[in-house]
């Protein structure tokens, strides 16, 4: 894994964009921000192969996992920051509601850490449901389905909830021999 | 109206399409002692396509260009695959047909992408250069 000092300043920029402090007593160490994450879709995929649709959910399980990694690492190399800075919760609850929307401005940094743990709590159950359908994949192989189906994998909130066995409903291969002239 | 096939959340698919051309093999032969690079003469395209893969917002394909010159001095050959990268209705787009002697928009990107390639294989061989822009179908009727 990457160090966190060393990621694409567009994904975990080591300088937070706070205002600027002002120059007095002992200058502020930066405490990382992350950007980004994992867009947890809902959606139906189409495959032509029960081989596709498991590589498709491989292919999520690897961005869950890399997500997942970089979240503890973030979170990780929060509690340093803090820590280092001796910084200590000015407040409790630092959060106030406004609509639907928790808003804290008196302690950024303990605030995005708490939000980031938050993003670690939603994502192993995420990385860990994705596994169990990669593991039990053997199971749906079993499934009696005709060579011309196609599959429907159903997502919901990043998650492949539901497959749909369309018999019939595979597309013809592309082809194409013909002839021109270059002009 | 056709029933789409899925629906695919916006985060799987690309904001704009996308064509990687992969050459595997090329090849120049000049058939004539007589070929002359001043020639006139003009090229025929055999172009075949299949399908190698196709998997959510991506379809490949493996291509051979035949292109000869007529009268019959020389042989460009090019083998290799196209990457089109995008929703399935802008990958469709790119395959079919278009209108009366006009190629699918992909054999003119597999082209455009690899003629200078074979202006220097041309120019390599001492054999009439291929004309650059447009493909067009050969009218069999005309």
């Amino acid at each position: 894994m990457i160090p966190l000092s060393k990621q694409k300043p567009a994904a975990l920029s080591p300088e937070p964009k706070h205002a600027p402090e002002p120059e007095t007593g002992e200058k502020k160490k930066p405490v990382p921000t992350i950007q980004g994450g994992v867009r947890m879709v809902s959606g139906m995929v189409w495959f032509s192969s029960l081989a596709d649709v498991k590589a498709y959910i491989q292919g999520l399980l690897d961005m869950y996992r890399f997500e997942n990694e970089k979240a503890t690492e973030f979170v990780a190399a929060m509690y340093r920051a803090l820590a280092e800075q001796g910084s200590h919760a000015k407040n409790a609850n630092s959060w106030t509601k406004v609509g639907s929307i928790l808003v804290n401005s008196d302690d950024p940094d303990r605030g995005k850490m708490e939000a980031a743990l938050q993003l670690l709590t939603d994502m192993k159950p995420l990385v860990a449901r994705t596994e169990e359908a990669l593991t039990n994949f053997t199971r749906l192989e079993d499934i009696s389905a005709r060579p011309d189906s196609a599959f429907v994998l159903c997502l919901r909130y990043g998650l492949p909830e539901r497959l749909i066995v369309e018999e019939n409903a595979r597309t013809e291969k592309f082809s194409l021999t013909d002839e021109y002239v270059t002009v | 109206m056709p029933v789409p096939k899925s629906y695919e959340p916006t985060a799987v698919s690309r904001a704009v399409v996308e064509v990687v051309v992969a050459l595997e093999k090329v090849e120049g032969v000049r058939l004539s002692d007589k070929a002359d690079a001043d020639a006139k003469s003009e090229y025929k395209l055999a172009v075949s396509m299949s399908e190698k893969k196709r998997v959510p917002g991506e379809l490949t394909l493996n291509f051979t260009l035949d292109l000869t010159c007529q009268p019959q001095i020389a042989k460009l050959t090019i083998v290799g695959t196209v990457r089109l990268g995008g929703q399935e209705e802008e990958v469709a787009e790119l395959i079919t047909p278009g209108e009366e002697r006009t190629p699918p928009k992909v054999v003119e990107l597999i082209y455009e992408r690899t003629y200078g390639l074979l202006y220097v294989l041309a120019g390599g061989l001492k054999v009439p250069l291929p004309k650059p822009n447009l493909l067009k179908k050969r009218n069999m009727s005309a």
